[in-house]
């Protein structure tokens, strides 16, 4: 289980409009220490790096209303945000490309297992150790 | 039957009969102390939000000009959401309906739409009986050493021994009860 780094915990961003599988997510982040944010869709999360605000590693779904998450991570990437992680998250064939494409680091296929959430913060606060 | 036993038998046959998949029981691992809940929230927002999507879908396909991606678009959110509640034939019937929908096909979606429908009212059935065995379950306890984890709630109340993983992985028990609704009550009767 990830653990907390000087009581700097994780800071997750989760993009999904599915419920179900935001309230899983949530629930696997909350288990693992983190401080996470969930919104509905691409834009949603678009504005909170346009209010300047920091997460450690997204995870974001695919189709969505307004705006889908590849659309969400290529502009989270241009507005210089290249140091959080992103993890594109679906059950779709061709996502992966999509979420390449568009910049994430990672693709996971849904439904996401526990420890696949485990080993990828572990890399995330292993990170931030080694920046102080 | 005691009611982890009932519990137990309920999930065996879930698995027997395809409702359920591996997934489910990943489910099941999350719950904790912590989050004695937890399983029981998922599956109540999984039945709430599943009827308001085949709600949607049936209003779609009424209209005399069929909006496909829309209804490919609500399709997708309950294959999502079955798949990640372990609901294996409501996701695979949600595969078939979105081969449709690619297909623009109306009378496929329709059909597909039905057997969705029945599915997930399966399904939904089966999830009413588990949080109905949580609410007359008494002390579940029932020696079983892993499930004494403190006083019994109050009756009603959701126990955070429910969906303990020891009976969930017992894998069935010889005469299992053949569930059926008889103990079913309306969607709009649950608790929360």
């Amino acid at each position: 289980m990830a653990s907390r780094n000087q009581g700097s915990a994780p800071r997750a961003l989760v993009v999904e409009d599915i419920k179900v599988d935001c309230l899983i997510l949530m629930h696997m982040l909350h288990k693992l220490n983190c401080e996470a944010t969930a919104v509905e869709n691409g834009k949603e999360a678009v504005d909170l790096f346009l209010e300047r605000k920091t997460f450690d590693i997204v995870f974001s779904g695919k189709d969505m209303p307004i705006m889908s998450g590849p659309e969400a991570v290529a502009k989270i990437r241009t507005m210089g945000a290249t140091e959080v992680k992103i993890i594109g998250v679906s059950a779709d064939f061709g996502a992966q490309e999509a979420f390449m494409q568009a910049g994430a680091d990672v693709f996971v296929p849904k439904p996401v297992k526990l420890e696949t959430l485990q080993s990828m913060l572990e890399v995330v606060i292993s990170k931030k150790n080694m920046s102080g | 039957m005691s009611a982890a036993n009932q519990l137990a038998a309920l999930i065996a046959n879930m698995f027997a009969t395809g409702l359920l998949d591996d997934q489910f029981q990943q489910l099941q691992m999350l719950q904790d102390p912590s989050a004695p809940n937890f399983v029981s929230e998922v599956v109540t927002l999984f039945c709430h939000d599943g009827e308001r999507i085949i709600g949607e879908l049936a209003k779609l396909l009424d209209k005399p000009t069929v909006d496909f991606d829309r209804v490919d678009a609500f399709v997708h959110q309950l294959k999502g959401s079955s798949a990640s509640v372990g609901a294996l034939k409501v996701k695979n019937t949600c595969i078939q309906f979105r081969e449709f929908c690619q297909q623009k096909s109306k009378d496929g979606c329709l059909k597909t739409l039905e057997t969705v429908r029945i599915n997930f009212y399966e399904l939904r059935g089966k999830f009413q009986t588990m949080l109905q065995i949580f609410q007359v379950g008494g002390d579940v306890r029932g020696g079983h050493p892993q499930l004494a984890m403190g006083p019994v709630g109050d009756a009603g109340a959701s126990d955070p021994r429910l969906f303990p993983q020891e009976v969930i992985q017992s894998g069935g028990i010889d005469g299992a009860a053949c569930w059926d609704d008889a103990y079913s009550t309306p969607l709009s009767e649950w608790r929360n």
